[in-house]
């Protein structure tokens, strides 16, 4: 388990450094079309082939990891920002304030994430903000409904109402003393997240709807693709291992993450004693 | 009982979450949507009747009122582009969503759950790497790159199975493979942790001191113990599945909601947008309530309390 977590990030270190250094890695324009050398396959020429304009397939998969990489760690940047504001100001707070989060939180979440995005990509047209801001409606809720369930342990604790017993201010409170413990949760949880908005991200691009036509993500080289399986396989067989690689990575990386951050879990050490016949399977599972 | 209806009337915050969210969606449209819908040079009448048919000349107080005695009704509105009811247009793609669904969701029971067995009964084993490998893959593996590779291998390459649309059973495999793999991973990790965990219990070793057979012991006398996280998990994940259908519809012409749903996006109907999105959240809702429900009946502790 632990080899594959390395390789985890091994891959993921890999396809992020590429795609921060894609202008120059990447020789060719990816919107550069050769109409006459279409359809042709991988060569040491092209590495990954060419698309059906002519178009060179590696350089629009690495250009295509930087938009979906940049709109992902936005999304899941953005979302855990709001859930952790606002899921732990609800929580200390308490009240109507924290009544109304609630009943929020249970509308969004009633709804289908995916569904609620693509809905809402649909109706107000494709682009950049529109993709991260539907992606955030559906987002945040998970971080925030984390974040107030432990806040509302937190704040009980000794610690907290010392501090209160103190004068501290209540977002000093949050800042210094909450917020520190929540570190590890968040950091576990938008790891998954990461992966989740990855993949909602290349579906809504698959279905024609994140972004304008003219820039590459993954989804679309999927889409473009999917309608050449016959000629020219290589154009969906790139992206969709970039894809799938990335996911299964940060997937990896999140147990990695999970363990190295909650030493509780390792089951090696601690749950060993208690029951010598325990097992791992508690470490490979989403919380 | 009271504690099941209980849980029933708890579903009427997410009722009311759906249908103002999916309310407050026609709003959102950039500019005018009934310009967009008919383009600049249609004719004012033309434009006035569409903007009365939907309600966009009303306050948005009374514009909600309308929208809910519509529902009431169960009326979603007039398609734009084939001006037959919305209702009608959902009624007759629903059959084929549910079956693509359903078979999915059985494929997805039919082999996750056997498999977890497997691996948990083979612990640290190669069978046991194989299914955590599997786990990895299946969640790992998106449907749209799936469903077209699946295509590409067994369609065209291998002539083995048709490609798309509706028709037979072996119209159904490719389409309810791509959209089960994913829940199939999720099942076959949830069966092996819970088979892992009950399988440490007392009874179980009781059951083989009294000298079970190895086939009663597990799939009798563990596995019973170990469906209540397998029911739950199947039940919420459901939801997923029927996101799914979105994507793999599209992937394999299959004339269900998902298509529908995409062919409204794409010639901007938004009643039949709005009519499908509700009808899908509405199914979700639904079926969370029942995974809710289920799990009380299976679970005689959270009946009590």
């Amino acid at each position: 388990m632990k080899r594959l977590r390395l390789f985890g990030v091994a891959v993921l270190g890999f396809i992020l450094a590429s795609a921060i250094l894609a202008p120059m890695i990447a020789t060719k324009d990816p919107n550069r079309f050769h109409l006459e050398k279409k359809f042709q396959p991988p060569s040491a020429h092209a590495l990954f082939g060419l698309d059906q304009n002519g178009a060179d397939v590696f350089s629009q998969v690495l250009y295509g990891a930087r938009t979906s990489l940049t709109i992902s760690f936005s999304v899941v940047a953005l979302s855990t920002l709001i859930g952790l504001l606002i899921g732990s100001w609800s929580a200390y707070r308490g009240g109507w304030w924290d009544i109304l989060t609630s009943r929020v939180l249970d509308m969004i979440q009633a709804f289908p994430g995916f569904l609620l995005a693509l809905a809402l990509v649909a109706v107000m047209g494709p682009s950049a903000q529109n993709l991260i801001f539907a992606l955030c409606i559906t987002g945040w809720a998970s971080y925030a409904r984390l974040v107030r369930g432990e806040v509302l342990h937190l704040k009980e604790r000794e610690y907290v109402k010392g501090a209160e017993a103190a004068g501290a201010s209540s977002s000093r409170i949050l800042v210094r003393h909450i917020w520190p413990n929540l570190f590890s949760l968040l950091a576990v949880q938008s790891t998954f997240g990461l992966a989740g908005v990855i993949l909602a991200e290349s579906g809504l691009s698959f279905l024609g709807l994140g972004l304008p036509p003219e820039t590459p993500t993954w989804g679309s080289l999927l889409n473009q693709g999917r309608r050449f399986l016959v000629e020219a396989p290589h154009i969906s067989l790139f992206p969709g291992i970039a894809l799938s690689l990335v996911v299964l990575s940060i997937q990896l990386c999140g147990d990695g993450v999970r363990e190295w951050l909650n030493p509780k879990e390792r089951p090696a050490t601690i749950k060993a004693c208690a029951t010598p016949s325990d097992n791992k399977s508690s470490s490979g599972f989403k919380g | 009982m009271i504690t099941f209806l209980r849980r029933i009337l708890t579903t009427i915050p997410a009722l009311v979450g759906v249908v103002t969210i999916v309310f407050f969606l026609l709003p959102l449209v950039p500019g005018d949507p009934v310009d967009l819908m008919l383009g600049e040079q249609a004719s004012s009448l033309d434009k006035a009747a569409l903007k009365h048919d939907l309600g966009l000349d009303l306050k948005p107080l009374p514009r909600f009122a309308k929208f809910l005695s519509g529902l009431a009704r169960f009326d979603l509105g007039t398609s734009f582009t084939t001006h037959r009811p919305v209702a009608a247009e959902i009624a007759e793609r629903f059959p084929a969503t549910a079956e693509l669904a359903t078979s999915a969701m059985a494929l997805a029971l039919l082999f996750g759950i056997p498999f977890g067995v497997m691996a948990a009964l083979n612990k640290d084993r190669a069978l046991d790497q194989a299914a955590r490998l599997f786990t990895l893959l299946g969640t790992s593996l998106p449907s749209y790159w799936l469903g077209p590779m699946l295509v590409s291998i067994f369609a065209l390459k291998l002539d083995l199975l048709p490609i798309s649309e509706r028709g037979g059973i072996e119209h159904l495999i490719l389409p309810a493979t791509t959209l089960s793999l994913g829940l199939m991973a999720i099942l076959t990790q949830v069966t092996r942790a819970s088979m892992l965990e009950v399988m440490k219990e007392d009874f179980v070793r009781t059951a083989k001191a009294k000298g079970a057979s190895t086939a009663q012991v597990y799939f009798g006398h563990a596995l019973a113990n170990a469906a209540i996280p397998i029911i739950t998990v199947s039940a919420l994940q459901f939801g997923a599945v029927l996101t799914g259908t979105v994507i793999v519809e599209t992937i394999f012409d299959w004339p269900g909601l998902g298509t529908l749903l995409f062919q409204g996006i794409q010639s901007r109907d938004y009643p039949l947008v709005q009519g499908c999105v509700l009808v899908v959240a509405l199914i979700y809702v639904l079926v969370n309530l029942l995974a809710e429900l289920l799990y009380a009946w299976a679970n005689p502790k959270v009946r009590v309390g």
